[in-house]
């Protein structure tokens, strides 16, 4: 009965990101690499403020250090780095500030964030920290050159979920606790999924 | 060399607190321009308890005071009076108790981060980063009660530690802490929760001095329990209430909580069941409070809280608030500092993420306290790890990073930041009002009130007499204060009427004078009213704040 808690709770955490990347992208395959820029594409609207902020700042060196060519693809590499590094992106589709326009995915169920937490406590002790630690730090730097990340982000879906699960392991050593947490946490996952599988 | 060394720490600590006073004082009640409602309520509130002993209402000394039937806590608004007093009322000095405070903030972090670690390094580098906080300096620039409320929950926590050995503290301990319960609502949450954990943690210690410790305890409590039961006695009220019911989450409101599905079908009663709703919504926002996204890079969203392109920290801070999260999880001799700062982190974002404003800063200031103790000992421990490698190009670089964020800084908040958010500030008053004079004395003035409480503004910026206003003008019985949350919109000072505008009739018929921002009357409607433009007020960013019209009626 424990082993069989375990793989349902699992199946919910890995089921998550793939179906809503699917049924986002289902219509629009051939799409998805339309309309992707980098953060070096020139953006009008941000040289425009750019402009209005040298504007203001009455000392020209001054502004020339601060608001210069290397100042918006260094802010918007900072912003996706960051995008990246949200917990809330991973489990609560980047609420409260979801990114206008894009994605915003439900990639994993939202209580699933306490075994990821779990996993990162005990991220030491685990046998693929290395692989996880790197994938996940060059998956996070490669994205931040886009500037739609949310279509290639899955890239962090396995770096992700190998911690939910090492977490799990985790809370699965403590007949207790994981009992009540699979009580909590499958319900409430299954009702997430069905979620993004029947309403819009 | 050596005294060089010897007082450093001095040095270091005196710089850290002037450059804390120069981001907190220079241009002090210029900038940000204009004068918030808020402000203005608490900046006359306090002028009208200096000069009646009444607030604006002709409520005697209130616990809490009305404004806008918001119910404000109340002790910046009296510790403004005797600023008020002294330099008359202004921006600059309804700020000024927010300035000092925000300052004395920075010496009490730096003695309560030494007591709780012993470390001179990391206590000196926590008031330096505090003293460069955007977060802290713009509630230190700004009149708002949780800067107040923070320094006396710090006070509050610095005595107790110190109490432990000089058991007479615990007076001073329990009076700060319980102002601090009642200058701001998340410390209605934080201060128990707080003090809980110190009981839990020393309970033993207090235990086996218990004949040393009792009577300043009792005393303590006794004082701490009068200074409280005036406000724990109206929270019951609908006056109390209704700020939080409107803005709680879990509260059913007109708004729909966070990620209802419409096309739910025959699902809908669990797939859009409120309380699983609002639970999820809860954890979103709470996990913001604490999410490197908000922290470092975007900050608070809303409309008067962010300095334009700062986070509430620094980006290269980042590192070291890994850093200090690991380390202080996996020391084992700092239980202090370690119990201290995760109660702080922990139930400092509660009050914030039951509001459904998205990471506020304001709800949730007590938060920069444990941020800016972990930054600094991440910090604090790489460079002990790290000593003797490498120490003079470690310290020039933290040094060009310190320079070059703080004159970033210093652009956003004196340069950008009035001409990005004056349109939030109630910009123009001011400048409006000082136009009156100029008027033809003889005509009224109809002040349009649709888009806030543009009254409060006028009587701020005229000093208006607060016996005459309480004369003219009735809100509700004063013994109802606290339970009839009615307002009357139309208010009478002088020859203003501040009140809901009518087309034709305020137009049309009288001749008078209209104050207006351009969304109640635009250029099209001045044209067809054949209305005047005496004098048009603009924001710093160049649209119009206010207008002076002068009406044209046909005879």
């Amino acid at each position: 009965m424990k082993k069989l808690l375990f793989w349902v709770s699992a199946i919910l955490i890995f089921i998550f990101w793939p179906v809503s990347f699917f049924l986002a992208n289902n219509n629009a395959w051939s799409q998805i690499f339309v309309g992707t820029q980098t953060i070096f594409t020139p953006d009008p609207l941000a040289i425009d403020i750019q402009s209005t902020k040298i504007s203001l700042i009455p000392n020209r060196n001054l502004a020339r250090i601060y608001e210069n060519k290397t100042t918006i693809p260094l802010d918007k590499f900072k912003s996706n780095v960051f995008v990246s590094l949200d917990l809330n992106n991973y489990f609560f589709s980047l609420h409260p500030q979801e990114i206008i326009g894009g994605l915003n995915l439900t990639k994993y169920p939202y209580l699933a964030i306490i075994p990821f937490l779990v996993g990162l406590y005990f991220f030491s002790e685990n046998k693929l920290r290395k692989w996880i630690l790197c994938t996940f730090i060059v998956a996070v730097l490669s994205l931040a050159f886009i500037n739609r990340q949310d279509k290639f982000d899955i890239l962090l879906y396995f770096p992700v979920s190998a911690i939910c699960l090492h977490g799990l392991r985790k809370i699965y050593t403590s007949s207790v606790i994981f009992y009540f947490f699979s009580s909590v946490f499958i319900p409430i996952s299954t009702i997430e999924f069905l979620r993004i599988i029947f309403a819009k | 060399m050596k005294n060089f060394r010897k007082y450093l720490p001095i040095f270091i600590l005196i710089f850290s607190i002037g450059v804390g006073i120069f981001f907190r004082f220079y241009q002090l009640g210029k900038s940000p321009v204009g004068v918030y409602v808020d402000e203005a309520s608490i900046g006359y509130n306090a002028y009208s308890i200096l000069k009646t002993g009444r607030d604006e209402y002709g409520q005697f000394m209130p616990i809490m005071f009305r404004s806008f039937s918001t119910f404000q806590s109340p002790i910046y608004t009296y510790i403004t009076v005797p600023f008020i007093a002294l330099l008359g009322l202004s921006s600059y000095s309804i700020r000024l108790p927010s300035a000092i405070f925000g300052v004395l903030t920075i010496l009490l972090l730096y003695l309560l981060a030494k007591k709780l670690s012993s470390s001179e390094t990391f206590a000196l580098i926590a008031a330096l980063f505090l003293s460069l906080s955007p977060w802290h300096i713009q509630f230190s620039r700004t009149v708002y009660e949780t800067n107040i409320a923070l320094f006396f929950l710090l006070l509050g926590a610095l005595c107790f530690y110190h109490a432990l050995k000089k058991p007479w503290l615990y007076i001073l301990s329990s009076l700060s802490f319980a102002i601090s319960f009642i200058a701001y609502r998340a410390e209605i949450l934080i201060v128990p929760v707080l003090l809980l954990m110190l009981t839990f943690r020393f309970g033993k210690t207090i235990a086996s001095n218990v004949k040393s410790h009792m009577l300043p305890i009792v005393l303590s409590c006794v004082l701490g329990l009068i200074i409280i039961v005036p406000t724990v006695l109206i929270l019951p009220t609908p006056g109390f209430q209704a700020r939080s019911s409107t803005m709680n989450i879990f509260v059913p409101s007109l708004q729909e909580p966070w990620g209802i599905k419409v096309d739910a079908g025959n699902l809908s009663w669990i797939l859009n069941n409120r309380q699983l709703l609002s639970v999820k919504e809860f954890l979103s926002l709470y996990t913001s409070y604490l999410s490197p996204r908000y922290l470092f890079s975007l900050g608070d969203a809303g409309p008067r809280k962010p300095f334009p392109d700062l986070g509430t920290f620094f980006v290269w801070q980042f590192p070291f608030y890994l850093a200090g999260l690991y380390f202080l999880l996996k020391e084992k001799n700092k239980k202090d500092l370690r119990y201290f700062v995760f109660t702080l982190l922990l139930v400092s974002p509660i009050p914030a993420a039951l509001t459904r404003d998205p990471y506020s800063t304001l709800r949730s200031l007590p938060l920069v306290i444990p941020q800016v103790l972990l930054i600094s000992f991440g910090l604090t421990k790489i460079l002990e790890m790290t000593w003797p490698l490498f120490n003079k190009q470690k310290y020039l670089i933290l040094t060009i990073l310190a320079v070059y964020s703080t004159t970033r800084m210093f652009i956003s908040i004196f340069y950008h930041n009035d001409y990005y958010t004056s349109i939030y500030w109630n910009y123009g008053w001011q400048q409006a009002l000082e136009d009156v004079p100029n008027l033809d004395p003889d005509l009224p003035i109809v002040v349009d009130n649709s888009h806030g409480d543009s009254y409060i503004e006028i009587l701020f910026f005229l000093n208006y007499d607060p016996a005459t206003y309480q004369h003219d003008n009735f809100e509700v019985p004063l013994s109802e204060y606290y339970t009839n949350l009615t307002r009357n919109t139309t208010k009478h000072i002088g020859r203003f009427t501040v009140k809901g505008f009518q087309w034709g009739i305020d137009t049309d018929h009288t001749e008078q004078y209209i104050i207006a921002d351009n969304i109640a009357i635009g250029l099209v409607q001045i044209h067809e009213h054949n209305l005047t433009i005496v004098d048009e007020i603009n924001f710093p960013s160049g649209g119009v704040a206010l207008r002076i019209l002068k009406t044209n009626p046909k005879k």
